[in-house]
């Protein structure tokens, strides 16, 4: 019983959506196609006067405006939005952007639904005030025959005459047993007149055309932070360790130029070169962890966030929920660096006591939440983060920094994982 | 000999005056950037200036560009250029005036002092020192087109001596040859190069620059 009741109200809204949408199809066909003609026609026939190109200007951003309310209405009807997109003027000033305007395709398109909206919209209302109007005459016809009962002039419902009671209590049966074929009228002609809409009004490549933006920015993203990231990397060996093997091999020449006249002295040069080895040493592990750290390597993301949180000057405890397969290896990465990046800045500008960080893999996506307790207000375009947004995002993740004055600061990245 | 070192990381700007000190150089100045190199070369005439190729603030050519404006300044000021890494481009830069008095060698040297200091020293006398590591980066690359290739092997020996900035006794050293054969290469290479004549060290520098545009 319920089921019936929900379906039937289902149907029932259905209906009077598609009802409206088909009614209001014809006043909206009659004002587009009036502002389409007259606005070009005219607009055209005054061309030769300079004022005609004002006119078509304004019947364009005309149209535009009735194509965004052909847009809300389809929705009456359709289930996903239409997306408006039109051509951005490629530089500021009035002559690009008429420019944009009449170059724009769906501009154009625009038009052309402008003028088809009126033989449209008057199939539609037909089709659905005739569907309605012969249901409801016939399932009512009991009740509006008696009220307007006149023996001399028996009503003719065009099928048959109804006579007494039982042939109009026929209509009313034939009234019901119609009635799913004049749903289905008025379905059908909205949908196909959504349908048609939205193949005009929408750009037919939008969702393409979106991903190919967002593809040629992550790109480039992605380019700028590995050649930044190589850039950081000559610098690093440039002024650390061959600077440092420089330094080395100077102390080494110059004990050993003073190893007679001044051993002592070279004593110390070398002892200076020793510990010049060390620090070199040190340089170049550090570099190389920056690279890849070995621990990731060897033991997966987990234990090497879990490595790295121990050397953390802000204490940071890591809940990883990562499953014991591997993922792929630039996911790893990043999710590490990720964590890296904010807890250095925790214990940079923070001024946190304490930090959590959470690895949790799902339904093929890695999410890393790192949340510190400091006072916030963190940037969240600052130089680390923008790199390691670049490096996310050309992996198809998302990174996301909230940061309120006051605190707490929560960093979340999400990395599609499928392995 | 008194010096001026420009060298931004502090740990080799101090060994290098550590280094010059202790072979009788005076460290008269030792900067940190390149405005700060032209403003000491100007104040202070040195006899050389050790410069490194990468200063603040960008990181890349500083210290060439602010040797070659040092030099228009101060017209043939002797520079010895050290770096990380030998670019011939660099090199034909700061020998372009013809001036000579310019070193360009890899950072690697300062491991033998009492040779970087010898080369340091040729440069301040006017002379040249580029690294062997330059020469060969020349003929790595050296198509046959070049001027260079009508020279003997031996010839070529000579010139890349030269380019280093050996003397005629340090050549026939290094070749063991006699100074009369020294002599004779030397004007062979002069002859094919088509160098005018002049006085002698400039002529030197000249067959270098012409090594050096190939």
């Amino acid at each position: 019983m319920m089921l019936i009741v929900t379906t039937l109200r289902h149907w029932l809204g259905r209906l009077g959506k598609d009802t409206l949408y088909l009614t209001t199809g014809l006043p909206m066909g009659i004002l587009t196609f009036t502002v389409a003609v007259t606005g070009w026609s005219t607009g055209l026939g005054l061309l030769i006067t300079l004022i005609g190109f004002p006119v078509l200007l304004v019947t364009a951003l005309a149209i535009r405006g009735l194509s965004h309310v052909e847009r809300a209405r389809a929705e009456l009807v359709r289930d996903e939005k239409l997306v408006a997109r039109y051509k951005e003027p490629a530089k500021p000033g009035v002559w690009a952007r008429v420019k944009s305007i009449f170059s724009d395709a769906q501009n154009w398109r625009d038009l052309g639904w402008a003028l088809l909206l009126l033989p449209i919209g008057i199939a539609g209302f037909t089709i659905a005030v005739t569907a309605i109007g012969a249901v409801l005459g016939l399932v009512f016809a009991p009740a509006w025959t008696w009220a307007l009962w006149d023996s001399a002039d028996p009503p003719d419902l065009g099928l048959f005459h109804v006579t007494d009671i039982w042939t109009a209590l026929a209509a009313t049966a034939i009234g019901i047993a119609i009635a799913p074929l004049g749903l289905a009228c008025v379905r059908g002609s909205a949908a196909a007149s959504a349908a048609l809409a939205g193949a005009l009004l929408a750009p037919r490549t939008e969702e393409l055309e979106e991903r190919v933006e967002v593809l040629q920015a992550t790109r480039a993203g992605a380019v700028d932070a590995a050649a930044a990231e190589l850039e950081r990397i000559e610098r690093d060996l440039h002024d650390g360790a061959q600077a440092r093997l420089v330094a080395i091999a100077m102390d080494l020449g110059l004990a050993q130029q003073k190893l007679d006249e001044d051993p002592e002295h070279a004593r110390q040069l070398l002892a200076e070169a020793r510990d010049g080895a060390t620090a070199a040493l040190v340089e170049l592990r550090d570099l190389a962890r920056g690279i890849r750290p070995a621990l990731l390597a060897e033991r997966g993301l987990a234990e090497a966030v879990r490595a790295f949180a121990t050397r953390s000057p802000v204490p940071a405890t890591v809940t990883a929920d990562v499953g014991p397969e591997r993922m792929p290896e630039p996911v790893e990465s990043a999710a590490y660096f990720v964590v890296a990046e904010a807890l250095a800045n925790v214990a940079k500008h923070a001024n946190a006591r304490r930090a959590t960080v959470s690895l949790v893999r799902r339904d093929d996506k890695l999410e890393v939440l790192v949340v510190d307790d400091g006072h916030g207000g963190a940037n969240p375009d600052g130089g680390g983060l923008k790199g390691l947004r670049a490096r996310v995002e050309a992996l198809d993740g998302t990174l996301g920094v909230a940061s309120p004055a006051g605190g707490p600061t929560m960093l979340r990245a999400e990395l599609p994982c499928a392995s | 000999m008194r010096v001026v070192i420009a060298e931004d990381l502090a740990l080799l700007r101090d060994g290098l005056t550590r280094l010059l000190e202790s072979n009788d150089c005076t460290v008269v100045a030792a900067v940190d950037n390149g405005h700060a190199l032209i403003s000491a070369i100007e104040e202070h005439r040195p006899d050389v200036s050790v410069v490194d190729v990468r200063l603040p603030p960008t990181f890349r050519d500083e210290g060439v560009r602010a040797a070659l404006e040092a030099r228009r300044r101060v017209p043939g000021t002797p520079v010895l250029v050290l770096s990380q890494y030998v670019e011939r481009t660099y090199a034909s830069e700061l020998l372009s005036d013809g001036a000579g008095g310019v070193g360009y060698l890899l950072k690697d040297r300062v491991a033998d002092p009492a040779e970087f200091v010898d080369a340091a020293r040729r440069v301040a006398a006017g002379g040249t020192a580029l690294d062997p590591e330059v020469v060969s980066q020349l003929l790595g690359g050296r198509g046959a087109d070049s001027r260079l290739s009508e020279l003997t092997p031996r010839e070529r020996e000579v010139l890349e001596l030269i380019a280093e900035g050996r003397s005629n006794a340090a050549i026939g050293q290094a070749l063991v040859i006699s100074a009369s054969a020294v002599e004779k290469h030397i004007s062979n290479v002069f002859w094919k190069l088509d160098l005018p004549a002049s006085n002698a060290d400039h002529r030197r520098v000249l067959a270098v620059l012409a090594y050096l545009n190939g």
